[in-house]
């Protein structure tokens, strides 16, 4: 096989597994801070993707300036939704997975009646192409990629040096001791949600270009999160970026293989042989 | 052992329940009124089999797909090998309880939002494998149409045919009736109480001698093999079997009282979206298992 097919092949993966990893990093985060499998957290992503269309693609306004507010309004939908439903179900994983599943379809109706439920196309912000040897990338996935990167980066450094970064792990790794730290947990709570639900709304806004934007669009991503997290180990931040890494890898080279069905179930395999292995995932706590 | 008044509370919950499904037909004859009570009936059961799953503590997400393993078996037992329905209608819950043992064996490796996620990658898996994959046997997106509806019950010289509203109504509710039962004297069995015991605190029934993995494992094929009455039986309505059998967009109703460990099945769209229970159906399906739940044992 030539090696620029391989490279193209990894390059395609990897291009929409970093925006997996965004949606992964939001899932795992709101996890490891409340104890909560957000199932609507596709809802979020699917936000994003109309925020976008209707301020890019309707509006008119600067995609630059809609990524930032589509961002922030999907961030404070999060703040309200974990000030209205979440908060009240920290730590009761159970009722939490069952409430978000309400969430998911309330959001999903909402937005069929609101949206309408026929795709909606947003024009690419960004075009052309950018050549490297054999491998040829499009420069609208590469400031999809470039813009994941820097996101994924940011959040790092967000969590690992600024106070209110590091009080939100405190949250995570021990609540109540947080609390005796004087650490405000509550809000602590309320902005790890909202960060959460931010990131998937900046992958939904990356990618509303990419593919068309509609109610139920934010089914795939969660799945592929919930594989990236599950591989990568839950609550783990770098686990899921190695998870959605290797998923996009796969997924990338087995596309030289196989069909895209095969493809799909290739996450869920490496799933069950991540839990056969490591049942924690690869960087998850024990 | 269990006391003694609660074990009796289940019996009197189901013979109020029998008493109920007997007088339903006498009070009302019309089509729509018993296609109701036939998937309140159905959802009933389902629930009931995701009871036995759940009785360890367990939240599983892939039940839906052994209803679909079910259905397809069923569907395929008799439009392909020629099995009358009578035939498949106890095979198929077999096949399903087969395929949950290594799906099980697996899964039970990790417990708590870890066996949620598995059960859940699992579904997916199913639900591709039931869309794109040997289409020429399970019909891919469109599903198995063109079932022939069950042959007459044997013995009643072709009286009984399952053809109209009412023969399915009486096929749900023995089917109902008869898992009910066998709930009930299974959670008074040891069976059921060392069940409630892991799901109360699984280190320490494991500390008593408890062999929790093997208890788990049990209940985890329990409930998919009885996951596989409704869904063969539920063939008798539609005529047709779709991968949407084991979508887990189902979840959606499935928990309306997850607190008393007795999540209500409200799945539907067994031949396309037309089919999805009414939300009165759903009501009545929660409200009936809430009572089940605290009924007995």
């Amino acid at each position: 096989m030539p090696i620029e097919l391989l490279i193209q092949a990894l390059l395609n993966g990897f291009g929409l597994a970093v925006v997996y990893i965004l949606v992964a990093l939001g899932l795992t985060l709101i996890f490891s801070i409340l104890e909560v499998i957000n199932f609507a957290h596709g809802e979020f992503y699917m936000l994003g993707g109309f925020a976008t269309y209707y301020l890019f693609a309707v509006g008119g306004l600067n995609y630059f300036a809609t990524l930032g507010l589509a961002v922030l309004l999907v961030g404070l939908a999060g703040v309200v939704a974990e000030r209205l439903v979440f908060r009240h179900l920290r730590g009761k994983t159970l009722n939490a997975f069952i409430v978000s599943l309400g969430l998911l379809w309330v959001l999903q109706a909402t937005a069929q009646l609101s949206f309408g439920v026929l795709d909606k196309s947003v024009p690419s912000p960004v075009s052309g192409i950018v050549r490297a040897g054999g491998v040829i990338v499009s420069r609208e996935r590469l400031f999809v990629i470039l813009t994941a990167v820097a996101l994924i980066i940011g959040l790092y450094l967000f969590l690992k040096f600024t106070r209110t970064g590091q009080a939100m792990r405190a949250v995570a790794q021990d609540a109540d001791a947080a609390a005796l730290q004087g650490v405000n947990i509550e809000l602590a709570s309320a902005l790890g949600f909202g960060i959460g639900c931010a990131l998937a709304g900046a992958a939904g806004a990356l990618l509303a270009p990419i593919f068309s934007v509609s109610p139920t669009m934010g089914a795939l991503p969660v799945v592929k999160a919930f594989i990236i997290i599950i591989v990568g180990g839950m609550g783990s931040l770098p686990g899921a970026v190695l998870g959605g890494l290797l998923l996009g890898a796969a997924e990338g080279v087995g596309t030289l293989f196989m069909s895209s069905a095969a493809v799909n179930i290739l996450g869920f395999l490496m799933v069950i042989a991540i839990l056969l292995l490591r049942p924690r995932g690869l960087l998850g706590a024990a | 052992m269990p006391p003694e008044p609660r074990r009796v509370d289940g019996w009197i919950g189901f013979g109020v329940l029998l008493a109920a499904g007997v007088a339903l037909p006498l009070l009302t004859r019309d089509s729509y009124h018993l296609d109701v009570a036939t998937g309140i009936l159905r959802n009933l059961l389902l629930t009931m089999s995701l009871r036995y799953v759940m009785s360890t503590g367990q939240l599983n997400m892939a039940h839906v797909s052994f209803m679909g393993i079910a259905a397809y078996a069923s569907a395929l037992l008799v439009t392909r090998a020629g099995w009358s329905f009578w035939a498949a209608l106890p095979v198929a819950p077999l096949l399903a309880a087969l395929a949950a043992v290594p799906v099980g064996r697996v899964a039970l490796r990790v417990s708590g939002p870890y066996y949620f996620l598995t059960s859940f990658a699992f579904l997916e898996v199913l639900r591709l494998v039931f869309n794109n994959f040997f289409v020429d046997y399970l019909g891919g997106p469109s599903g198995l149409v063109e079932i022939p509806p069950p042959h007459p019950l044997p013995l009643t010289g072709g009286a009984v045919t399952f053809i109209g509203k009412l023969d399915q109504y009486w096929l749900m509710l023995v089917l109902f009736l008869a898992s009910a039962a066998v709930l009930i004297r299974l959670e008074c069995s040891r069976f059921g109480l060392v069940n409630g015991a892991i799901r109360q605190g699984e280190l320490l029934a494991e500390t008593l001698g408890v062999d929790v993995a093997r208890y788990k494992l049990g209940a985890f094929v329990l409930g998919r093999s009885s996951r596989g009455w409704p869904a063969s039986s539920s063939r008798t309505r539609s005529a047709c079997c779709t991968r949407a059998t084991s979508g887990w967009s189902r979840w959606c109703c499935w928990s309306c009282s997850p607190s008393s460990g007795a999540p209500a099945a409200c799945g539907g769209r067994w031949s396309g979206p037309s089919s999805w229970p009414s939300p009165r159906s759903c009501c009545a399906s929660c409200t009936t298992t809430r009572f089940l739940s605290t009924a007995w044992c």
